[in-house]
This record gives C-alpha cells, sequence and structure tokens, in this order.
C-alpha cells in the first residue's frame, strides 16, 4: 500500500457552512483537516488519502481580490506541499467556478495535479477547459455531490502516482483541448458509415471531434491620427529575402524573423522569396509589394497620411500554423513593435 | 433483350502477387510477375521528355527506402469494355466503370523524380518518404505492396509542366502494360461491382468528395482534365474504380494517390453495404481548396446542391479520403453546413492539425453543423523514427523541411509524415480522443 496521498481542499464559504452575506465576503482563510464536503471525500479516499486542510474563501471575496487571494493560496500550496490539489466541485456556480478554475490553475503551475469539478455550462468550465485543466463533469447542483467526488479522487490519485488515464469520457471530465491519438481498429471509412447510419435513424453517436469555439478577436478601434503615428508591416505570407536566410519552414512555423526595409521604397523583385507553401506564390515572386505592399505603403508615407514606416519588416509563415505558436508568435512581435514605439500594424494577409 | 450499353457493371478479375522479379519476358505466373525491363522501357518510354528512368523493385519488409515519390498507381487493365482503364489519358474520354478489367492486387507503380525548374510555395513537390520495413513502414503506404518503381530524370530544356505530363503518361501506361501480362489468364477470383436497385426505405447515401486542385503539382485529374474549374459531378463508384480520378498532387505527404483514388475505402465500404442497411447513390465531387470565402461557400451550396438533386438523405464528406488540408478546411466545413440545410444527414471524415502532443486547437475552422465527425488523428502525429536503411531508391538525399539541410537518404530519419500518412491512418482505423 502506497502512502496515504495528503490532499489540500477548497471550498466556497457556502460548502464550509457559512449563509447569507457573510458567505459571499468570507475572506480566504485556512484549516487543518476536512469541512463540508472534504468529510465526504475522506470517505471516499479511504486508505488512499487524508485531507490536510481546507482553503476556505467567499466566492464574492475571491472575484474582488482575486490576485490577492492566488498570492495567499500559492503560499499554501508551496508551505502545505499537497500531493494533490482538489477544489470545488463548483456544479453550476458561476463564481465558485471561476474560483475553482484559477486556483487548479495556479497549483498545476506549481507541479501539483488539480482536479476541480463544474457542470458542462459553469463559465469556469470555458474558461480554463482550454488551458488544459482537467475538470470532472459534474450534475448542475450539489445532489450530484458524491460521483463528482468519487471521479474527482479516482483522478487525482492516478495522475498523482502516474497512472494512465483513459479518455475525457471514460474518466468524466469535460474535454480540455487535448487531443491523443488512438486505434479503434475499425477503418475510419467503416466508422463514418456507421455513424451516417445512426445519425440517419436517429439513434445516438458520438462525433470523435467535438467543434471547439474559437476566441472571437474584435477589430481594434480606429485611429485617431494616423499622420502622427510609426506604422509597422507584418505578414504571414512567408516572404523573406531570397535564400532564406533564418531558415523559414514552409509550413508550421514555429519562429519568425525580421527584416531591414530602410531605404527601400519597394520590394525589388528576384531580392525575395516566399516560402509559405499554402498559397500560389508566382505573383509574390514576380512583384513582392503584391504580398506586402512597400510601395504602396512608402505612398502613403510621402503623402503625410501615415507618420513612418518601420525601418524592419517582420515575417513568420502562417500555413498550417498551430494556434499556440501563432499566438506566442504574435505576442513576441507585437513586444517587440510597443518596444519599437509603434502605434499601428498594417497586416497583410495571404 | 438488348443489353444496355450505358450500364455501369463492372467485373475485376483479381490476380494476387507476392514477388516481383525482372525476367526475359513480361509474364505472370501464380503470384510472381516476371518483368522484362527493356520491354517495359520500351511501353513508357518518352525520351523528348524523360532523359532516363531507372527502373526498381521493392518488397515488404526490405531494409529499403523509397524518396522522392510522386504517386502511385494499382496495376490494370481493361480486357473487356467501352472505355479503357484510367480513361481519356489513353484516347477518348468515354464513361468508364463497365465491362472488365485485370487487376495484380499487391503491387504498385511508384513514379519518383526531381522537377528540373525550381518551385516553391503552394506548387511545389514536398518530400515523400516510404521505409519498405522499420517502425515507420505501418504507417508508410506502399511498404505492404511490392512495388516497381520508376524514377524519372528529365530532360534537358523540359518545363515542369512537360515534365509532369509525361510522368503521368509513364506510369499509367506502366501501370496497364504489367497489367497486360494477365490478360489471357483466367483470373483466380471475379469481384462484381455494380448498384441494383434496392428496397426503397433503406437510406440514400452519398459520397461528397473533395478533390485537391490548386494548380501545377497541387491537382486532382478528371477524366485526363484538371479541375480547377469544375463544377461539381457525379461519378458511378465504378468510375472511380477503373481510375476516372487521376492524382497530380505533391503536396504534402499525406495527401491524394491514384491508387487511394482507386481504391477509395469509403467506396468498397458504402458498396460493401449497399442493399443490406443503405442505398449507396454514388459519388459526388467537386473542386476543395477554392480560393477566396465567396468561392467556399459556393462550392458547398453546388455540392450539396447536386447531392440533393440526386435524391440523397445522407451525406458523407471527405476529402479524397487524404486529408483536409489548411484553407480546404473552409471549403470542407461549407460543404458539411451546406448539405445539412439542404437536408441531408452529414457525417464526414477529417485529419486533425496542430502539434504532436494534441494541446493546440486542431481545426482551423469549423461550423455548427459539423456534429458528427470522424477522425484519423492528427497528420504528424505517430509518426515513428526511423533506423537507416540498406538501400535507396530515388535519390541520394532527403529534405522533409525547407527549414533543414538535405539529409543523407539511408540514414536515420525523423519525419513529420510519411507517404499516404492520412489514407493509412484511415485504413489502420486511427482516431483520436479528448485526453
Amino acid at each position: 500500500m502506497a502512502e496515504p496521498l495528503r490532499v489540500l481542499h477548497y471550498i466556497n464559504a457556502f460548502f464550509g457552512g457559512l449563509g447569507g452575506e457573510e458567505e459571499a465576503h468570507t475572506a480566504v482563510s485556512l484549516q487543518d483537516g476536512a469541512l463540508g464536503p472534504g468529510r465526504l471525500l475522506e470517505q471516499i479516499l479511504a486508505d488512499e488519502g487524508q485531507v490536510i486542510a481546507t482553503i476556505m474563501c467567499g466566492d464574492g471575496y475571491f472575484s474582488e481580490h482575486e490576485e490577492a487571494v492566488v498570492a495567499q493560496v500559492q503560499g499554501y500550496l508551496r508551505d502545505l506541499k499537497p500531493d494533490i490539489f482538489l477544489a470545488g466541485p463548483a456544479f453550476r456556480s458561476g463564481r465558485y467556478g471561476l474560483a475553482c478554475g484559477r486556483l487548479c490553475l495556479e497549483a498545476e503551475r506549481l507541479g501539483i495535479p488539480a482536479i476541480t469539478g463544474m457542470h458542462e455550462e459553469n463559465p469556469g468550465g470555458d474558461l480554463y477547459r482550454p488551458q488544459h485543466l482537467y475538470i470532472i463533469a459534474t450534475a448542475a447542483s450539489a445532489v450530484g455531490m458524491q460521483p463528482a467526488l468519487q471521479r474527482m479522487a479516482a483522478l487525482a490519485i492516478k495522475r498523482r502516482r502516474g497512472l494512465p488515464l483513459g479518455s475525457a469520457a471514460e474518466e468524466g471530465f469535460l474535454p480540455r483541448a487535448v487531443r491523443r491519438t488512438v486505434r479503434t481498429g475499425i477503418p475510419a471509412a467503416a466508422r463514418a458509415v456507421a455513424m451516417a447510419l445512426k445519425k440517419w435513424h436517429g439513434e445516438p453517436y458520438t462525433s470523435e471531434l467535438t467543434v471547439e469555439t474559437f476566441e472571437v478577436i474584435p477589430p481594434p478601434p480606429p485611429l485617431s491620427d494616423p499622420s502622427k503615428m510609426l506604422f509597422a508591416l507584418v505578414t504571414e505570407s512567408g516572404l523573406v529575402p531570397r535564400g532564406n536566410p533564418d531558415r523559414l519552414p514552409s509550413a508550421t512555423a514555429t519562429h519568425w524573423a525580421k527584416y531591414s526595409i530602410a531605404g527601400m521604397d519597394r520590394l525589388v523583385p528576384g531580392e525575395w522569396d516566399g516560402v509559405h507553401g499554402g498559397y500560389d506564390n508566382s505573383a509574390a515572386l514576380q512583384n513582392p509589394n503584391r504580398v506586402v505592399p512597400l510601395d504602396a505603403v512608402r505612398a502613403l508615407e510621402r503623402e503625410g497620411m501615415i507618420g513612418q514606416l518601420l525601418d524592419e519588416l517582420f515575417v513568420t509563415v502562417g500555413n498550417l500554423g498551430s494556434l499556440n505558436a501563432m499566438k506566442r508568435i504574435g505576442a513576441e512581435i507585437a513586444n517587440t513593435l510597443v518596444q519599437r514605439g509603434v502605434g499601428a500594424v498594417i497586416l497583410p494577409a495571404t | 433483350m438488348e443489353p444496355d450499353r450505358g450500364a455501369f457493371n463492372l467485373e475485376v478479375g483479381v490476380f494476387p502477387l507476392q514477388r516481383l522479379v525482372f525476367a526475359s519476358q513480361t509474364h505472370y505466373q501464380n503470384g510472381t510477375l516476371g518483368i522484362n525491363r527493356a520491354a517495359l522501357l520500351n511501353a513508357i518510354a518518352e525520351p523528348r521528355v524523360i532523359a532516363d528512368i531507372e527502373i526498381h523493385l521493392a518488397h515488404p519488409g526490405e531494409s529499403c527506402r523509397i524518396v522522392h515519390v510522386l504517386d502511385a498507381v494499382p496495376l490494370m487493365v481493361k480486357v473487356e469494355g467501352r472505355s479503357t482503364v484510367f480513361p481519356g489519358f489513353f484516347g477518348s474520354a468515354i464513361p468508364a466503370g463497365e465491362g472488365r478489367n485485370h487487376r495484380i492486387r499487391g503491387a504498385s507503380v511508384l513514379v519518383c523524380g526531381t522537377f528540373p525548374d525550381p518551385t516553391s510555395g503552394a506548387l511545389s513537390p514536398a518530400e515523400v518518404i516510404i521505409d519498405m520495413s522499420g517502425p515507420a513502414a505501418p504507417y508508410c503506404a506502399f511498404s505492404d505492396t511490392a512495388n516497381i518503381v520508376l524514377v524519372c530524370h528529365p530532360a534537358p530544356r523540359i518545363s515542369n509542366a512537360e515534365f509532369d505530363a509525361a510522368l503521368h503518361r509513364a506510369k499509367l501506361k506502366a501501370a496497364v502494360y504489367l497489367a497486360r501480362a494477365t490478360t489471357s489468364i483466367e483470373p483466380p477470383e471475379l469481384e462484381r461491382y455494380h448498384l441494383p436497385a434496392v428496397d426503397a426505405m433503406l437510406p440514400r447515401i452519398v459520397y461528397v468528395n473533395l478533390l485537391h486542385q490548386q494548380g501545377l503539382m497541387a491537382q486532382t485529374f478528371l477524366y485526363a482534365m484538371h479541375t480547377q474549374g469544375l463544377e461539381p459531378t457525379i461519378l458511378h463508384p465504378n468510375e472511380m474504380l477503373d481510375g476516372a480520378l487521376v492524382n497530380g498532387n505533391y503536396r504534402a505527404p499525406g495527401r491524394g494517390i491514384t491508387s487511394a483514388h482507386c481504391d477509395n475505402s469509403l467506396v468498397r465500404e458504402l458498396y460493401r453495404r449497399h442493399g443490406d442497411d443503405l442505398n449507396f447513390l454514388g459519388v459526388v465531387v467537386g473542386r476543395g481548396w477554392q480560393d477566396t470565402q465567396f468561392l467556399k461557400e459556393r462550392q458547398g451550396w453546388m455540392m450539396a446542391r447536386v447531392a440533393r438533386l440526386m435524391g440523397a438523405q445522407v451525406a458523407i464528406v471527405s476529402a479524397d479520403m487524404s486529408g483536409t488540408g489548411g484553407n480546404n478546411t473552409i471549403d470542407f466545413m461549407q460543404t458539411i453546413k451546406a448539405c445539412e440545410h439542404m437536408g441531408l444527414r452529414t457525417v464526414a471524415i477529417l485529419q486533425e492539425a496542430g502539434n504532436p502532443d494534441g494541446t493546440d486547437p486542431t481545426l482551423v475552422d469549423y461550423v455548427p453543423e459539423a456534429d458528427a465527425l470522424v477522425s484519423v488523428g492528427g497528420v504528424g502525429w505517430h509518426a515513428p523514427a526511423a533506423p537507416a536503411v540498406d538501400r535507396v531508391i530515388g535519390g541520394l538525399t532527403v529534405q522533409p523541411s525547407i527549414a533543414q539541410d538535405a539529409l543523407d537518404a539511408s540514414g536515420p530519419l525523423q519525419v513529420e509524415s510519411w507517404y499516404g500518412a492520412i489514407w493509412k491512418r484511415s485504413e489502420l482505423g486511427l482516431s483520436a480522443e479528448d485526453a
């Protein structure tokens, strides 16, 4: 028998037994042993683990002092060094879910396996599932406490002990934006026909990929006075100086490069190459300005429509780019632009 | 009664193959195909365009790697019927899918080559590699067939387009020439393909197939014509078995293959169940990889419109069973959406993208109507590294990514995807799950 695991449990003040105003505004506190649902959790853990302490906080207090609470909980995690961190379950309570999600994320960052539980409609799930957090799917209310804690405990034990995990459906957690290759033993064509017939007959079927919604990126507000701003050209078109000095790949880029365009009135054909593997680049090679419109931007600069153009062109390859890599590349380029004092970016797409 | 000359009834005489050997005459017997190298060369030679053709043989299990692969073709010939196999490539484009073919199963013609003029961008061949043995072999298409490999070298001052056209002729002629060794032999197995009327209550299913078409080196031929301006049309599945679709797409290694068109596993599955629990109406083909959002949406509606007018109630959407691609994910999703909106219950087979650890979002586009998806997993996932090999066919170096220097083709290799990766994954039954 392995050593019992030392569990740190987070609950809100309501589940800690407080009510009314007190419930919402209770500051974060730590107490020894199990409290509220933690007692049931201990029964479920039996010999496998013990709730060494419980963190309690009012949901209102958390949302008003999130960073302060996080700092305090980080301190508890560092001091107590629990084997696992369990939060909630929060069921459909949105503010509780947001607190559980955030604190689990902090525990994971410290290398402590963390599990929470939420109903699939809890906004905490929408926020923290894409960050790969393990969130056990629960009922909408506390009537589902027992099965939720059982699954949370089972998953936490498996993770801590390094045991293989089943799929999200098998372990009972919400999809957390992590995909794993599996062998079904059945060719895709046969699975597709079987699924189509089920769909036709109105029988239940399970899609092998649940479509995740994408982050909506609102357009920025209009520029107040472009004539006084420093502009930059940034492109994912893979337009690079001939010879591709930074070895940008034709697809799935993980880095970016910058090239001097100081003193250039236009991009000269023959001096540039298009390494992006996703579009027919023959027109771009004939006239690189049609991908990166340096000629047109210089004209705007001369006319005083825009203040000035930065002397560097920022380039990556968007073809089949991983969203996470592209987010990082975008942030790195944006940081550089901010340091250079750039106020506006022209982003020609392919 | 007069025979129906317009029917699509096809018989395929199947000749199993275990071994290829060079021989003094081209001759099939008991699973062995002897190949007269000079006669094969003579059948496919085009010295004005192809200066030199090397012919190599490679069998499953050999320590052998085949590189710069452009396409693979099944060995087949029409012994009776109104058209030829690969219709349009050998004379008039007469409707295929009828009569009798002979097919040597277990063998493939592979064509390899390097284009004379430099290429970059989308219209550029990707490095494509097959290992005939070792840990990567199960993930390489054609590691399990005996292969006749044609390594083609262009003549001086020949354009990429001229060379490409000659490569298509060469591979198809070779496939027909070799299959001809069986024409006077009674086939050990005979398969019959036709779609008789079935119980009217069975759901009427179409296969909606998006073809890869972007330009030279990224195209699919329908009856020997590229599909650039193709409006969606209907194929009887027998036309696909007969080679009405020929691959001219050399992009990502996971892409379409002539053999995969001819042996399309979804066509086979729908055929197998026709009359049992479904009514297979046929295949809608149209061009994927359209150039603008307007055209992508239009294409979706045009595909769905044809499917609906065929009387379909259920649609299964795939892009060649090979790969939905990046920008084509939009065409693909628009097709699913349009099919659902035209009243078809729709299922789609797709591959996922993103990093091998699966923590990236795996689709670049989606529609809420895509609620029944079959995944073959991520194209770059589960691609084992390969050790050095004894023999390499097709070139001395490989360059799986332009971001890296060329590598010794015989050395240990770690590539993102092997030849036919997506097709192979779909056949092997690989999928992905939330984990």
